[in-house]
């Protein structure tokens, strides 16, 4: 492969690299580049579009013909349908679909049962006349009487609802015990952060229509790619018969990454319409079903030696992501800092409640919550300034060249002279004499 | 054919008549029989036809009675500029100017716009040429998605006619009943600011 030089890095640490870059790729950037669009002010393309309600989002998707599509969501937890009946629901005038998905949801505002219908006020009638006789079975929704052993199992059969351990190479608890006893400055602090919402605010929804064997949807996503390839593998239909379009989408925040149970619903109901159907979750349904960011227990013990160096670091993690996994939030413990003893474990803990979605640099939110304030907290148990405490143990060089570039900057004053705004003189004014500790009101 | 008083009516008490109404038998149908009943008991279920004034035009749509303003707009008349994300008055994305006011689209009902002035997002710009608080938006990147936008404009214009020299307080005051999911607030209060004037 061809090497070009490149320069990389950032003022006051450049150095040179030999790139290896394949035949016909263009010249990537380095810091001689000159550049006419990165960095430039520009208006955005679809600007205009926006401003003045001409941008098209799958919600205002309207072609002629169009039904609508409504959705039977579980009232319960977890429970089983002993009847289920579309009958009087197909009855119904201007009702063209319906479709049974689930007769035994494991979380309320799971989807049940589907229809599609010539107005939004017939598809509701619909949902309405569905007969539907509920057995509430067994459910737990707290993550800590999850973790008992005799609690509800979440997916049913032996599938635990606690699952996890220590990671690789984790240093053991005896070890982390002698080394917290040995550091001159340590602390134990839990802290907890709930299930966060994504609640963009146009909601998961789609729009499928079909022509012959081909579909195409509109949909609301973040990952036109994921749709088609979940529409083919659900509908077990060739991907080069599935479209997926999306021009505008009103926010998805990692929500809208893989593929919506609208925007198979739609599809199956449209065929079954031989008309285009769109979906869209209303927002109960947007705020039960549509994701959610996990929640976290993490227990953190550090320790520091007399020179204010991090001598262990002992993350004690658990979390729920509904009936999805995916809580664990150790990425910047594991990430930010080097201690001479190291140990993270996590328990990721199932509820019958909505699953998890990835938001937002997955499980990140809460470990820096976590970490960092406990790295505020060490650092003022050890006497030294926060910021000097980072700068210290902080093994990467581009970090430490930002918090520095950062201090400078507050302390001159730099950017809150560019920054407008009360707020940012706020800012400015309590944080110049620090003296707040960390849990403290701020003054 | 319909009862709505003009003003007064929130579309909460509106439901809240017609579920005690039909509660009562008074909505006809099955428990009625007989007698067509007068009076409030002729609303519905069939469409019934608002005449509205929208961006200046008069424009017809038939609908359901218990149609909102923002239903008939987007479903009705085919304006999809104002957005629902909520539903329930706490978001500001159906922002439309009724009279002149900023409302909530889905807390109004169809019947109560009835011969008054609607304007919405389609009727700001001159064909090509953007509204002063449009032509702000796009300067000052005041969007990421934009399905906010819409509404924060409406909200924009109507406080900005009615009070053209409006502070920085008057304009954070002005614009706090729309959420901006995508928290462009910073660069929305730059716009909005750029064109009042007041300092
Ligand atoms: S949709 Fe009307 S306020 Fe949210
Ligand atoms: S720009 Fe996305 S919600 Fe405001």
């Amino acid at each position: 492969m061809p090497k070009t030089k490149l320069r990389i890095g950032w003022p006051g640490n450049f150095r040179e690299i030999q790139a290896e870059i394949p035949a016909g790729d263009p010249p990537p950037w380095d810091a001689d580049s000159k550049l006419s669009v990165v960095g430039a002010r520009l208006p955005r393309v679809e600007g205009p579009d926006k401003v003045t309600g001409r941008a098209k989002y799958t919600s205002d998707m309207a072609p002629a013909g169009m039904l609508t599509g409504g959705v039977l969501r579980s009232p319960h937890a977890h429970a089983r349908a002993t009847a289920l009946d579309l009958g009087p629901a197909r009855k119904l005038p201007g009702v063209k679909a319906a479709l049974e998905l689930e007769r035994e949801p494991r979380y309320a505002g799971q989807a049940v049962a589907a229809v599609a219908a010539e107005s939004p006020l017939q598809a509701q009638a619909a949902l309405d006349a569905i007969v539907v006789t509920w057995e509430v079975l067994p459910h737990v929704t707290d993550p800590e009487e999850a973790r008992r052993p005799d609690a509800p199992r979440v997916l049913g059969g032996r599938n635990p609802n606690a699952r996890g351990g220590a990671s690789e190479n984790a240093a053991d608890e005896a070890a982390c015990g002698r080394a917290l006893a040995a550091a001159s400055a340590s602390v134990d602090l839990t802290f907890r952060t709930p299930v966060v919402e994504h609640t963009c605010l146009e909601s998961h929804g789609s729009l499928a229509s079909w022509e012959g064997d081909a579909l195409t949807v509109w949909d609301s996503t973040q990952a036109v790619a994921s749709v088609r390839d979940g529409l083919a593998r659900g509908l077990q239909v060739p991907a080069n018969s599935v479209r997926v379009v999306k021009e505008h989408m009103g926010g998805g925040f990692g929500s809208k990454l893989g593929m919506g149970e609208t925007a198979l619903i739609a599809a199956r109901l449209a065929k079954e319409a031989g008309r285009p159907v769109r979906v869209l979750n209303d927002r109960k349904a947007e705020q039960t079903t549509g994701g959610n960011r996990p929640s976290s227990v993490q227990r953190l013990r550090l320790g520091a030696d007399k020179a204010g160096t991090l001598s262990v670091m002992w993350l004690e993690s658990s979390g729920t992501g509904g009936v999805g996994g995916g809580a664990g939030c150790s990425g910047p413990f594991r990430t930010l800092y080097r201690a001479g003893v190291m140990r993270d474990e996590h328990t990721d803990i199932l509820t019958n409640a909505g699953r998890a979605q990835a938001f937002r640099a997955p499980g990140h939110v809460q470990g820096m919550f976590a970490l960092e304030s406990a790295i505020d907290a060490l650092a003022i148990e050890a006497g030294i300034d926060p910021l000097e405490f980072r700068l210290r143990n902080d093994a990467s060089d581009l970090r430490r060249a930002e918090y520095a570039e950062g201090a400078r900057r507050i302390a001159t004053g730099r950017s809150v002279r560019r920054a407008r705004g009360r707020m940012y003189r706020r800012l400015r004014d309590r944080w110049t004499p620090r003296r707040s500790r960390p849990g403290s009101t701020p003054a | 054919m319909s009862t709505a008083r003009d003003g007064g009516l929130s579309r909460r008490d509106f439901l809240g008549v017609t579920g005690a109404l039909a509660g009562s038998g008074l909505l006809g149908g099955a428990a009625g029989g007989g007698e067509p009943p007068a009076g409030p008991a002729s609303i519905g279920p069939g469409a019934i036809r608002v005449g509205l004034r929208v961006n200046g035009v008069p424009r017809d749509a038939d609908c359901d009675a218990r149609a909102t303003l923002l239903d008939v707009l987007r479903d009705g008349l085919g304006l999809t500029g104002a957005k629902q994300a909520c539903d329930r008055g706490e978001c500001g994305t159906c922002t439309v100017l009724l009279d002149g006011r900023p409302v909530y689209a889905c807390m109004v009902l169809a019947l109560q716009a009835r011969n008054r002035e609607v304007r919405t997002i389609e009727g700001l710009a001159k064909g090509e040429v953007l509204h002063p608080v449009q032509r702000a938006f796009v300067e000052h990147d005041a969007f990421q998605c934009g399905f906010c936008t819409p509404g924060q404009i409406m909200s924009a214009v109507g406080l900005l006619e009615r009070a053209p020299a409006a502070t920085p307080e008057d304009v954070e005051a002005g614009m706090c009943g729309n959420l901006c999911r995508c928290a462009a607030y910073v660069r929305i209060r730059d716009a909005v600011n750029a064109v009042a004037k007041g300092k």
